[in-house]
């Protein structure tokens, strides 16, 4: 089909995420959705440079392909698909259709526009403020996307009152498009229509030819003077200066798409599905959004994406976005939001994050360079810290930061060295060979203290940030001694390693690690299990307690001796042992026609069903299959990760799941439940299986899937990998870390002025 | 007491230097801060009317009225029935309303459990808003909340006409008020 100079293309398919959290590169839904997106990219592409074709898209789906889902469905379309114009664009940028777009937008060959965000009509709002918000976030997203300002928004049903062009003007549009019905078109050839407030108003109207199957719903500009004005803005580059031409104010009260024959604006059905859900917005105000202030975007997101879906309809879809927004507003009012969950729901739904402008605006970058303390430091590695704190101070220095490393000194490395741009000083401890743990860890912390003295005269030093207890004593001393921001990352507790306190020197780390909890101005923690643990078991309540996940661990190969050797082979399975974890499914499963006659399921946790499930095994008779296996220690899983044939996630409610997204960062084939959060990236046969939740014989099968082709799971495995790292990436994390350092160092300061 | 904690933690004072300040443990502080966390919300559940145009000729009204407002009402002015509240839709087309000077008013008799009411009939080219109240004893109308007004369509495009100068002079002179009816969000 050919588009004409005048044609407007919308591209504006349902977006819904739950179909496209299950659908493969051949499913209807990412064809029907690659399909459109392709017939606007082709026709820009074939326009001549400075006739531009108009394109108006959804920005949930454009934020959606923009997130680490959406890239991979693109890529592996274009691994299906591998011939057209389509592949070859997208392949010619990177596989991003948002790369593409800009490209034609520089060449002039196209124009495009979002439809605002909710998609409510905007004169239809019973919530005051709600439609200036809507075109805010419309335009912020906008702008996260492609850098700029959209030229202009589509208004949802065309629906236009006097007031709205005043809230387009403060987004920077420059133009709107509005329903033909409110223009004498017939009277006023040759106007050029403009509103009291000096916005373009362009008219249009729904176009009758058949859209077809493309999914692309044409409308095209309405009169002959439309087309030249259109012409016009497009040579003049939307310059908003020139008032030479035959300009005409025009004030209307209202209009909307088929005003004039009679067609109602919006029913009151369709006001009463989405009049509670736009008032769920009453439930929350600024404080909710700064108790989860790193992500306060998504309770916006996830409000707006709930409108949408109230408004087209999409029951499945609206339950779920309420459902995550319930659970967010529920953590942020206890003021212990699920931060994991908010940064997930962002980069895996909606591709965009939506900064709160509290958070970006009113805290500077911090001046100075950060001092990193920490146990050990590669080539030094005994545990994981080393590549912790590796891989976060790398991310720090590539975004612009002074990183300095204080560690133990080490046989091979020098005393100062400085690797990829990190400054790494070795000091102590003094009497390596000293047997008394406790004492050897004072004496390296003297050491350090005296070492970060004398670079505190060297390097301008802003913030210290230590790693566990083992570096404790020196930070508290230095940054008491300095006046300095002290932030502390727990990566894990005394309490938590040996699962209470049993001895001494379990006692004496413990208090060791309340110490410097209690001296830190913020503590940072992986894991929302583990900010429980600190508020419960170590009076960490009154503190700022940040989650940032810990980078899942990807080049590691870990020592594969274990208790659950003789246990090969096994499918692994972790979690708490409460119903909700859903390990009563493997009971039921019909294991008899497995080919591997010998595999064995190794489930750990703790938990109050422990006992019950145990039980339970035997009274079935499978305790030569099923191994209830307790508390594992952080090595003892990554080992179990390591060696298991397949990682099975059977849980009835799950509201992010990030162990399956480390059992795919061991490439292993992860089979979950598709449930909330584990289906928003165990992606159906590319990065995983899923199953129906508590269908045991679907699950068996999805096992026998994986056991009986090796190749195909190897395959899953390595595509599960792939968006680990996309998502847990380094820069990711220190991008986190370093909002937490400038907050930090500016609520410090403050108190400064205070005192 | 609360509005000392809200201050202190507004300025970021940590919980210790809150407690430490007011002379209160912790935890009451905590607790204060939580209470009036949860009142807040549900106090931001405002009483509201609002009103949105359906089409040409209808109007959608929407209603929320804390029954501690309508305790609150009830108590100043005493209700003919305290069970049934009087919707009313004045027509305030280009006149400043105050409450006796409408063109014309209708009234629509709803339950005290009502939340909406959609009303037909409008005329085109004219200003509407309306209140949510109820008789009094003296059979006179007592009014609780007003929405914002809204304004109907033209009933040709080429009406347009009517507002032309003042569009043109608002274009011209922006700073004036404009002589028409905008969207509510416009205001803030």
């Amino acid at each position: 089909m050919k588009y004409s100079f005048s044609s407007i293309m919308m591209v504006n398919h349902p977006f819904r995420p739950l179909a496209l959290a299950g659908s493969t590169a051949d499913s209807a839904e990412i064809i029907t959705l690659m399909k459109a997106y392709g017939t606007l990219l082709e026709a820009a592409s074939r326009t001549e440079p400075g006739k531009p074709v108009t394109g108006v898209v959804n920005l949930f789906t454009l934020g959606w392909m923009n997130g680490a889902r959406g890239k991979m469905a693109v890529a592996s379309f274009m691994k299906l698909q591998p011939d057209g114009v389509l592949p070859a664009v997208l392949r010619a940028h990177n596989g991003s259709f948002i790369q593409a777009f800009k490209e034609l937008m520089t060449q002039q060959k196209l124009v495009l526009l979002p439809v605002s965000l909710s998609q409510f009509p905007l004169t239809a709002y019973t919530l005051k403020g709600a439609a200036k918000e809507d075109l805010k976030r419309t335009s912020a997203i906008w702008k996260e996307l492609f850098g700029t300002l959209p030229l202009s928004i589509w208004l949802p049903r065309g629906a236009y009152t006097p007031g709205i062009d005043e809230l387009l003007l403060q987004e920077g549009c420059q133009f709107v498009f509005l329903p033909h019905d409110a223009f004498p078109l017939e009277e006023q050839e040759g106007v050029q229509w403009v509103s009291p407030r000096g916005l373009k108003l362009i008219p249009y109207r729904k176009d009758h030819q058949e859209s077809g199957t493309t999914g692309v719903t044409l409308f095209s500009l309405a009169g002959q003077s439309a087309r030249r004005h259109w012409e016009d803005i497009q040579k003049r580059q939307v310059s908003s200066s020139d008032r030479s031409s035959a300009k005409r104010v025009i004030h209307f009260p209202l209009v909307y798409e088929n005003m004039n024959e009679g067609h109602t604006l919006i029913t009151a059905e369709e006001l009463h599905r989405c009049d509670p859900i736009i008032h769920l917005k009453e439930e929350w105000d600024e404080k909710y959004a700064l108790a989860i202030s790193e992500a306060a975007g998504v309770l916006d997101l996830e409000w707006a994406y709930c409108i949408y879906a109230a408004v087209h309809g999409l029951k499945e879809e609206l339950k779920s976005a309420i459902d995550s927004l319930r659970y967010l507003l529920d953590g942020a009012h206890k003021e212990f939001p699920d931060l994991d969950y908010a940064h997930q729901r962002m980069r895996l739904h909606y591709g965009v994050t939506l900064q709160s402008k509290q958070f970006v605006g009113g805290v500077e970058r911090m001046e100075g360079a950060v001092l990193l303390l920490s146990w050990e430091y590669p080539p030094n590695i005994v545990g994981g810290m080393a590549r912790h704190v590796h891989g976060l101070a790398e991310a720090l220095v590539a975004s612009g930061r002074e990183v300095i490393v204080l560690t133990s000194s080490h046989h091979e490395s020098a005393e100062y060295e400085c690797v990829n741009g990190v400054h790494i000083y070795r000091s102590g401890p003094l009497h390596k060979g000293e047997q008394d743990f406790l004492k050897q860890t004072s004496d390296l912390n003297l050491c350090l203290f005296q070492k970060a003295m004398e670079l505190m005269h060297k390097h301008d030093i802003a913030l210290i940030h230590t790693h566990d207890w083992l570096t404790g004593d020196a930070a508290i001393l230095l940054a008491e001694q300095k006046q300095l921001p002290l932030i502390s990352t727990i990566h894990a507790t005394e309490h938590g390693r040996n699962n209470g306190l049993h001895n001494e020197l379990q006692h004496a780390i413990a208090s060791k690690e309340k110490k410097l909890i209690e001296a830190s101005d913020t503590v940072i923690v992986c894991s929302q299990p583990m900010k429980e643990e600190l508020r419960v078991y170590y009076e960490g309540s009154g503190k700022d307690i940040y989650v940032v996940p810990n980078g899942v661990e990807f080049e590691e190969s870990v020592s594969g001796l274990t208790r659950f050797r003789s246990m090969e082979p096994f499918i692994f399975s972790i979690g708490r042992m409460v119903f909700e974890k859903g390990f009563q499914t493997f009971f039921e499963m019909n294991l008899k026609n497995l080919k591997k006659e010998n595999i064995q399921f190794i489930i750990a946790g703790k938990g109050p069903l422990l006992e019950t499930w145990r039980e339970e095994v035997k009274k079935r008779g499978l305790e030569d299959t099923i191994h209830f296996v307790g508390y594992v220690s952080d090595e003892e899983r990554r080992a179990l990760f390591q060696s298991c044939k397949a990682a099975v996630f059977p849980s009835l409610y799950e509201p992010f799941g990030i162990v399956a997204l480390e059992a795919m960062a061991f490439r292993k084939p992860v089979i979950a439940a598709a449930t909330g959060g584990l289906k928003s990236f165990v992606l159906h046969k590319q990065t995983g299986l899923l199953f129906e939740p508590g269908n045991a014989e679907d699950l068996s099968e999805k096992i026998a899937a994986v056991l009986d082709q090796p190749g195909y799971a190897n395959e899953l495995g390595l595509n599960g990998h792939e968006m680990a790292k996309e998502l847990y990436s380094w820069a990711h994390i220190s991008a986190q870390t370093e909002k937490i350092y400038d907050q930090t160092v500016f609520i410090k300061k403050m108190e400064g002025v205070r005192t | 007491m609360i509005e000392e904690i809200v201050r202190l933690k507004n300025e970021n004072f940590s919980w210790e230097q809150i407690a430490a300040t007011l002379s209160i443990p912790k935890q009451q502080a905590k607790q204060e801060w939580q209470y009036r966390l949860t009142e807040k919300a549900k106090r931001n559940v405002q009483n509201s009317l609002h009103t949105v145009l359906l089409s040409k000729e209808r109007i959608y009204c929407k209603w929320h009225l804390d029954p501690f407002l309508l305790r609150a009402a009830f108590y100043c002015e005493t209700p003919l029935n305290p069970d049934v509240l009087d919707l009313r839709i004045f027509d305030v087309t280009d006149i400043y309303f105050n409450g006796t000077n409408a063109h014309s008013m209708t009234c629509v008799k709803v339950n005290r459990e009502d939340g909406f009411w959609i009303i037909k009939g409008l005329k085109s080219n004219r200003s509407y808003l309306c209140e949510i109240g109820y008789l009094t004893k003296n059979y006179s109308f007592w009014p609780i909340l007003q929405s914002h007004p809204v304004h109907t369509s033209y009933e040709y495009s080429t009406d347009y006409i009517l507002k032309a100068g003042e569009a043109e002079a608002f274009y011209q002179h922006s700073f004036n008020e404009p002589a028409w009816i905008e969207h509510p969000d416009c205001l803030q």
